[in-house]
């Protein structure tokens, strides 16, 4: 009796589609042979299926000889979601359910010793992966999911797919003794809402706010330098809330890594709000970068993708790490290589890291810093002039003044700013980009004109030196920034100019000492 | 002085312990050849066996050590190291030698660079801690640029902070600039100085006491303090903690009649603690390189305005933004959260004022700290200008 069921495994972010074929060859020793490159966890699957089978109430073919196939047999393939799929197949193969009980269905899900269906990773990659599969067969079938979590697949598969909460009910359900599972619709997008974090909330401080409506405007990488009690942080995160929402695409993108990385939340739907992910600076570089061992899972920078990935402490990252973020930083994906095969998993996402001044962390402006010339100097060494190089806004930011911080808050809202946003990142997508920190050198000489003064002073700072020659298209970019939130349409004028070289100040006078 | 002595005394120069003062005593009892040889044979010099003959005591372990130390010393000694490029061994009856009649000269002086700058006059030491803040960073390098535009030398001792930043301004526009230091010559110390360091070697002059290849040791820091007390007309403190090192140079500075002024400092910031502290003790307050020349007798005190020269520059009206600007820093540096409040514009438009102020050199930036930078009206140093 030869078994059929469609399930999916999911490796990085992109679910695969397979068959799962269970028969009983009739002849020979009891046994049961997984073959199709199947990783630990599938092995073990045979222990957990036997359990779960048992605790529902059905028989363990211990007596018959059973072959498993997972098909394309040429791909490895992991994880415990296809204790589900297999369950089914080895109760049709040992004739405890029928073949055209399960013919319209694919299933994934891990299974609990007591026969409970149990939540895994990545069910808006698979959900994906089945219902393509299924769809171009044209029978429209249904997607077995475990409950926690079915409104994750729902997002991509809405009315199809059936959140089964424990095998018993199931297996009755496809047999037609019970109800089967309800099928789920899709759960309401999300977007900006009350709770996002709220400008008006940081108080005083102009220079980093200004700086973060050019950073959102323009999606600029921006670093923050200042004591601690300067409100990093909290500047950091408001800068998620002031991005404009994600295009169904992205979001879809955003969900998948997600769903993948086990980070969203149960009920969700599809959220457009830009992510804002703030990893510890402990973390390996495989958690920031993405990898594993045998399976693939999308790293912070991936989670982040869309977003913002925030860095406190920047100083504290492992020099490994923050090194491994280069080539992403540049292409806007993280290629991860393995002997079977490379994995390329989204990551555009917009960087900002904050930094004490130096390790005592009061800065040396005032005079009250405790650290030594040469602590200063090692701890100016951790940051590499090629990454600091790629941030386009880097500011000092000093804590409010107290008196900013009673009374009512004057300050503009977030509700205020995010239109100013939203109309700079319209201009930057007429100029055929997302946002013109993505303007490449030639696009800035061919249709980012700057007028004959604005030119002048920009020469003029490569001139004295003060002006690296990536620097120089840095500025270019954000004067342009500056120039759309100022409502300019043509030429960048000298003022846009001087305003984004204040945006960039010297890195040696932030970190570090100059002498 | 032959180069067999000199042989002898940078020998001598170069053991454990010796220090300038217990040279000096054995040196008066015997020529340097005579107190190798006595080491040599694993003596005391002859007139130094009886300890009431010389006036500083030296343990047996010293002595202990010098007989073991002296014969690998002495092959050690590379004259014509001391000689190559640009180097010299001054001795006191060189021409150029700088330390007659001070209270406590060095046995030999090693240099690199123009020596005939230690004949020019006048000579001003420029000192301060090497933790200074950034305002002391950039009244350093002011008054060393301006007092060198003026055709003084600049005396330090190229240290980090107020030191490196003296020697920075001087040099900035091509002026006098004496490093005194207390390591060998080719030992560059700290290591982050080095092409200040090179730029001094090349068009200022470094000197030392210290042999060649000789790394600093912990005393040799306060000796070559009293040197540069020694070489200087003046000494202007810039920045000091309480128990800075700085300190030690006004000592010896004091103990050679040679006058002290002081750059005030708010009294919130511990960088100033030291030099505060010489205020009330009476040292003379200078708020720039005029004051030093005030000082120093090259302009009269009574041509001077009492009123702030800052704001004779015809900036702009009332009101202006920029004026508005300089006002605000006028007590001391200010972030530029501040500006932009108070001038109670968009922050692109303030950001805008501020960075024209900056390219004009009205102000100073460091970081988003904005400070007024210290440019003396042309006028004033025109008048303070010294005969050379």
């Amino acid at each position: 009796m030869l078994a059929t069921i469609s399930s999916a495994v999911v490796d990085g972010i992109d679910g695969l589609c397979i068959t799962i074929e269970v028969i009983n060859t009739g002849t020979g020793t009891p046994r049961f042979t997984v073959v199709g490159l199947p990783d630990t966890t599938i092995r073990e699957s045979r222990d957990r299926v036997r359990a779960a089978l048992m605790s529902s109430g059905y028989k363990w073919p211990s007596t018959l000889p059973l072959t498993v196939n997972l098909a394309p047999s040429d791909v490895r393939k992991h994880g415990a979601g296809l204790d589900l799929p297999l369950a089914l197949g080895v109760l049709v193969a040992s004739k405890q359910l029928e073949q055209a009980d399960v013919a319209g269905v694919a299933a994934v899900g891990e299974l609990g010793l007591d026969g409970s269906i149990r939540r895994v990773p990545g069910l808006v990659s698979l959900a994906e992966a089945m219902s393509h599969a299924t769809s171009a067969s044209g029978d429209g079938a249904e997607l077995v999911v475990p409950l926690d979590g079915a409104s994750e697949a729902a997002i991509v598969a809405p009315g199809r797919v059936r959140g089964a909460d424990r095998l018993r009910d199931l297996v009755e359900g496809l047999r037609g003794e019970g109800p089967l599972p309800a099928l789920i619709e899709a759960p309401a997008v999300r977007s900006h809402d009350a709770s996002r974090p709220e400008l008006g909330d940081v108080r005083g401080q102009p220079l980093a706010r200004w700086a973060l409506e050019v950073a959102a405007a323009g999606g600029h990488h921006a670093l923050m330098v200042g004591p601690p009690g300067a409100g990093k942080t909290m500047l950091a995160s408001r800068l998620s809330a002031l991005l404009p929402p994600l295009d169904a695409a992205d979001a879809m993108t955003v969900a998948r890594i997600h769903s993948a990385a086990g980070l969203r939340q149960d009920g969700s739907g599809l959220d457009l709000r830009p992510p804002f992910r703030a990893p510890h600076h402990g973390m390996s570089s495989v958690a920031l970068i993405g990898g594993g061992t045998s399976s693939i899972r999308p790293g912070e920078i991936s989670n982040a993708h869309g977003g913002v990935l925030f860095l406190d402490e920047l100083g504290e990252f492992p020099r490994s790490v923050i090194d491994a973020m280069r080539q992403p930083l540049e292409e806007g994906v993280v290629r991860i290589s393995r002997a079977h095969g490379a994995q390329v998993i989204p990551s555009r996402f917009q960087l900002v890291a904050a930094s004490n001044p130096c390790p005592c962390g009061n800065g040396w402006t005032d005079g009250t810093c405790r650290c030594s010339e040469a602590q200063r100097r090692t701890y100016a060494m951790r940051f590499s002039d090629p990454l600091l190089d790629r941030f386009d806004i880097r500011i000092e930011v000093s804590p409010p003044e107290p008196r900013a911080l009673l009374g009512r808050s004057s300050e503009e809202a977030t509700a205020d700013v995010a239109p100013r946003v939203a109309a700079a990142r319209q201009l930057a997508r007429s100029r055929g980009v997302r946002s013109n920190a993505e303007l490449t050198a030639s696009q800035l000489e061919a249709s980012v004109p700057l007028s004959d003064a604005a030119r002048l002073l920009l020469e003029r700072e490569l001139l004295s030196g003060s002006l690296t020659a990536r620097g120089f298209a840095r500025v270019w970019r954000v004067a342009r920034t500056v120039a759309d939130l100022a409502g300019a349409p043509e030429h960048i004028q000298p003022e846009h100019v001087q305003a984004a070289l204040l945006l960039r100040i010297r890195v040696g006078a932030l970190l570090g000492a100059p002498a | 002085m032959n180069d067999a002595e000199l042989h002898a005394l940078i020998t001598l120069m170069s053991l454990k312990h010796a220090g300038p003062r217990r040279l000096r005593a054995l040196l008066a009892l015997a020529t340097g050849e005579e107190v190798v040889d006595s080491l040599r044979n694993r003596r005391r010099p002859r007139a130094a066996e009886d300890p009431s003959e010389i006036a500083v005591s030296i343990s047996s372990a010293v002595w202990e050590g010098w007989f073991n130390e002296v014969r690998a010393k002495a092959d050690g000694v590379d004259l014509d190291a001391h000689r190559s490029s640009g180097g010299q061994i001054l001795h006191p009856e060189h021409p150029a030698w700088p330390f007659v009649d001070d209270p406590d000269p060095p046995v030999l002086a090693f240099v690199r660079g123009s020596a005939e700058l230690l004949e020019r006059r006048p000579c001003v030491a420029i000192v301060g801690t090497r933790r200074c803040t950034s305002v002391g960073r950039h009244v350093a390098e002011e008054i060393g640029r301006q007092l060198a535009e003026a055709g003084v030398s600049v005396v330090s001792g190229l240290a980090l902070g107020v030191d490196a930043a003296a020697h920075r301004g001087a040099l900035s526009v091509g002026g006098a600039a004496i490093g005194v230091v207390a390591s060998g010559l080719d030992v560059v110390y700290p290591a982050s100085n080095r092409a200040l360091w090179e730029a001094v070697a090349v068009s200022g002059l470094l000197l030392s006491e210290v042999p060649m290849g000789q790394r600093p040791t912990k005393w040799r820091f306060p000796a070559r303090n009293r040197m540069i007390a020694a070489l200087s007309d003046l000494v202007v403190v810039v920045e000091s903690h309480a128990k800075g090192g700085a300190l030690s140079t006004v000592d010896e500075a004091n103990d050679r009649g040679v006058a002290v002024v002081v750059v005030p400092g708010s009294t919130r910031s511990s960088a100033s603690d030291g030099t505060n502290a010489l205020l009330i003790d009476g040292a003379i307050p200078v708020r720039d390189a005029a004051d030093v020349l005030d000082v120093l007798g090259y302009a009269a005190p009574k041509d001077r305005e009492p009123t702030q020269t800052r704001l004779e520059i015809p900036l702009g009206i009332e009101g202006d933004p920029k004026q508005l600007v300089l006002d605000a820093i006028a007590s001391g540096p200010v972030h530029i959260d501040r500006l932009i409040e108070l001038l109670g514009v968009s922050p692109p438009a303030a950001a805008a004022t501020i960075k024209e102020l900056s390219v004009s050199g009205d102000v100073v930036m460091d970081g988003h700290v904005v400070s007024r930078s210290q440019a003396l009206m042309r006028d004033r140093l025109d008048r303070a200008e010294p005969s050379r």
